[in-house]
């Protein structure tokens, strides 16, 4: 049994031979944050918790402890939303000098080391809870430590009433170390944006085991990446996740809700007089103290906000897993007060649910908007469950924009562009599923059949995608296993050229195991066939499908003409008794994927606006 | 009861019990990831379609596991949801949670059923099959003792949730999260101290209670949940006809020393 065990577990380890993602390699982003030694000041970030229209937390880190630290803090000033960006950048300037800044000495611990991270701590935490604040004002502020300074920030608070402002949402940043970076950077980006996004909310899980405060420390300078280019900060609303135990999450976040105490990470946020949100904690007993609390707050928050909000962690209408035991009591308290819109995570898709009231689609009801794309790697979402049907699902690392209007609620998910993702926004020239000429079980007398001249009017037309054994495939190659290792496909297609001088021509193959391909008779793109091709190719090796390769085909360009253009895609299966073969093309004009990862590209997918009915409960 | 007969009964006890948790955890894993499937996609760094794809192999093999362990008690294929919840069981603990270092130790009666289910149809190997049973039962409620002891929340919710349902009927009994957190210390040493009987003593109180209270605490799944969870229920059918089984065997052992040797 033992010999078993090792046998799997070794197989388990072949994982490259399956399609491993390189996710936990954040070296290309180390030269953009503070490193982090000694009582160089590091870390920084603004945690709001009930009341950040008068109150923030402004906490960083150091790597040793120190008593020689502090917060230079100067403000309110007016808020800078709106500047033209000339202004912005002579308001930036006059506030890097800090004149007349306060100094203030902040309360500091040390992360608690795990179990196993020896006794000694890797850093520690200073926290300056300050209170008594402007609201809808500007803060500037830098960190020193001994002879060291941050470079000047600032934030802003949240204003006391009104609306027209934005926040970010996002969940599980977890593992995938690299896409967390590259989150963290489009998160940047939309805050040097047009956007002005007010903060950042996040549905917990920001780490793979939370009582190692190692694991926190390496995400503490990740989340310096969110930071704007004009040292602008994004507070943070955090809400603990099923893998953020242990104590380090209260000390990252300056111990928000009631995690002084033990009892639970919940608490109410108001941004301002028209918006509440209510952040919950998954993570601890759903149905006593806590449920209580819900059961009162929910009210009181309902009757004085013009939008209610609630943020927590497990899913209680998930798009992969199942729901949360809390469901049948959360559900109808959430549908009791009309909760607008609720922010799940943990599930790690995209997803927005129909609105749903009492187990069915109901334009009175709840939506439940999520779940979970901050680095996390993404998973295959059931877009089967009854509340997708009008709603929403999808796969990428991304946030949701949520926009706070008077009359209306409006959000978005902000899309990173990976390589996948990058034919989502692309416009076919032969779309995914498009039909094919196809020859399966012999091979063409010679390369002719790579060429528009070729007349294939005696090779049957199939949908693609062409396999078998994956449940996967529009047209089943019955006789294939056992039979024969080679497809040949051929699909006719016209080209716009204006479009291709504005945009990249993109193929996009799901495959298992490898192909080639042609346009026109040349040879563009192949993967997984080391040379050669038909019964003349060498070094099939595998390659496991799920997710289409993308190929850069902008050199090839110049093969295309207006009309009668010929893809031609080989397929090869490693061996003819495999399990299963995928041959999935499609040609796109998109924007090619970058090789740099610090180099992000974003599209934006599902706007969906909610209409307000608080007016109608008063 | 005679040895025959005891043992035919455990075995039909055994035979639904792990078909049960098969046809639980296949259904689950349609709905949801598995606990490897998790593991291959982010600690091992493969694609989603890849690991969607050890959970297709998995519903497969328990479905048909199910039959097999309705069918063919005896046959060795029953190995093979060991095998697999023990992997389950590995991965999960490897799941980097609050309380996963104890799944594996939970699962055991899921891991040893249907082994305990293949020694039971071999004369020889009774004995063992017993013994296989009273030790994976005692380390499951020891396992679940020790998260009762640390106040699980998931224990505390199924706790309340059993009150809230009560209160909806009219019948609540006051239980609150300190009540329940309180409760949960004397499951805890309930737990403990019916483990340590079950090893020691072969006593049918002991081990027919212990499947009584398995029983519930696996319903309570559909108490707290609705009957949508069913298939948590199922994949814990062990957790009654295990100690049922042993209950069993425990009055065939009494039969022989009743029986008057030849």
């Amino acid at each position: 049994m033992s010999k078993l065990f090792i046998a799997l577990a070794l197989l388990l380890g072949a994982a490259p031979t399956v399609g491993t993602q390189d996710f936990k390699d954040d070296s290309p982003f180390v030269p953009l944050w503070t490193p982090f030694e000694g009582t160089t000041p590091a870390h920084w970030r603004v945690v709001w918790h009930d009341d950040p229209c008068t109150s923030a937390s402004i906490c960083w880190s150091t790597r040793d402890a120190t008593d020689d630290t502090r917060l230079v803090l100067v403000g309110p000033r007016p808020a800078t939303r709106g500047l033209a960006p000339a202004d912005l950048e002579a308001v930036n300037l006059e506030a890097t000098s800090l004149e007349g800044a306060r100094e203030l000495v902040p309360t500091s611990w040390a992360y608690t080391p795990g179990d196993d991270e020896g006794d000694l701590p890797l850093g520690y935490a200073h926290a300056v809870r300050l209170t008594g604040l402007a609201p809808n004002s500007r803060y500037d502020f830098a960190i020193v430590s001994g002879d060291e300074r941050t470079r000047t920030l600032y934030f802003h608070t949240a204003p006391s009433a009104g609306v027209d402002f934005e926040v970010i949402y996002g969940g599980d940043s977890r593992t995938g170390w690299r896409d967390r970076c590259r989150v963290n950077l489009m998160i940047a980006q939309l805050v040097d944006g047009d956007a002005f996004p007010l903060c950042f909310v996040h549905g917990g899980d920001f780490v793979e085991s939370g009582s190692k405060s190692a694991e926190w420390l390496r995400w503490l300078s990740h989340h310096e990446l969110t930071t704007g280019s004009d040292g602008r900060v994004l507070p943070i609303l955090p809400a603990r996740g099923n893998h953020d135990w242990g104590p380090c999450y209260a000390q990252v976040f300056d111990h928000p809700g009631r995690t002084r105490d033990g009892s639970g990470a919940w608490f109410r946020t108001d941004l301002g007089r028209d918006v509440s949100i209510l952040h919950l904690d998954t993570n601890v007993p759903a149905l006593g103290d806590q449920f209580e609390w819900l059961g009162s707050e929910l009210p009181r928050a309902r009757e004085s906000a013009r939008w209610l909000l609630v943020n927590y962690h497990r899913p209680m209408f998930p798009a992969v897993k199942t729901p949360a035991a809390a469901a049948p009591f959360w559900v109808p308290a959430f549908e009791r007060n009309d909760v607008d819109l609720v922010f799940e995570s943990d599930g790690h898709v995209m997803k927005r649910t129909v609105a749903v009231r009492d187990g069915a689609p109901d334009p009175t009801g709840v939506t439940y908007l999520g779940e979970g794309g901050l680095g996390v790697p993404q998973r295959t979402p059931n877009a089967d469950h009854w509340y997708y049907d009008g709603g929403f699902t999808g796969r990428g690392h991304h946030v949701s924009l949520v926009r706070f209007e008077t009359e209306r609620l409006v959000m978005r998910f902000v899309v990173l562009d990976e390589a996948a993702s990058v034919l989502e926004s692309a416009e076919p020239l032969v779309p995914f599923g498009a039909s094919w000429r196809h020859l399966a079980g012999s091979d063409p007398a010679d390369d002719e059949w790579t060429g528009a001249g070729f007349d294939d009017a005696d090779w049957p037309t199939g949908r693609a995608g062409f396999g078998y054994g994956d449940d996967d495939d529009a047209t089943v190659l019955d006789g294939m296993q056992g039979a024969y290792e080679r497809v040949y496909l051929r699909a006719r297609f016209d080209a716009d050229l204006d479009a291709l001088a504005t945009g990249d021509l993109l193929l996009g193959v799901d495959h298992d195991d490898g192909f080639v391909a042609w346009i026109n008779g040349v040879e563009v793109a192949r993967s997984a066939v080391a040379s050669g091709s038909g019964a003349n190719a060498e070094g099939v090796s595998s390659h496991e499908a799920g997710t289409p390769a993308v190929f850069d085909l902008s050199r090839f360009e110049e093969l295309l003409r207006p009309t009668g253009n010929l893809l031609a895609v080989e397929g090869h299966n490693r061996g003819a008794n495999s399990s299963d073969f995928t041959l999935h093309p499609g040609l796109f004009v998109g924007r090619a994927p970058s090789d740099d990862p610090t180099v992000i590209r974003t599209t934006e997918q599902d706007e969906h606006a909610l209409e307000v009915r608080a007016r109608a409960r008063r | 009861m005679d040895a025959t007969r005891s043992e035919r009964a455990a075995v039909a006890v055994l035979k639904v019990g792990v078909a049960a948790q098969c046809i639980g955890a296949a259904w689950k894993f349609t709905l949801t990831d598995s606990s490897l499937d998790s593991f291959a996609l982010m600690e091992l760094g493969w694609s989603a379609g890849a690991a969607a794809g050890v959970d297709r192999v998995q519903v497969l093999l328990l479905a048909t596991s199910a039959v097999v362990a309705l069918t063919r008690p005896r046959s060795l294929l029953l190995l093979v949801p060991a095998l697999l919840f023990a992997i389950e069981a590995a991965a999960h603990g490897a799941g980097h949670e609050r309380f996963s270092d104890l799944a594996p130790f939970a699962a055991a009666i899921r891991v040893a059923a249907p082994i305990a289910l293949v020694l039971l149809a071999r004369p020889t190997a009774r004995v063992a099959a017993e013994r296989t049973l009273r030790v994976a039962i005692a380390v499951a409620f020891v396992a679940h003792g020790l998260e009762a002891w640390a106040r699980h929340p998931a224990f505390v919710d199924l706790l309340l949730a059993f009150e809230l349902r009560l209160r909806a009927l009219g019948l609540g009994i006051g239980l609150d999260e300190r009540a329940a957190r309180d409760l949960l210390i004397v499951i805890a040493v309930h737990d403990f101290v019916l483990a340590a009987l079950l090893v020691a003593r072969r006593w049918r109180a002991v081990a027919s209670w212990m499947a009584i209270w398995g029983g519930c605490a696996a319903l309570a799944r559909v108490v707290q949940g609705g009957g949508v969870l069913w298939f948590e229920a199922a994949l814990r059918a062990c957790h009654a006809a295990a100690p049922l089984a042993v209950a069993i065997l425990f009055a065939r052992g009494r039969a022989e020393r009743q029986t008057p040797s030849q």
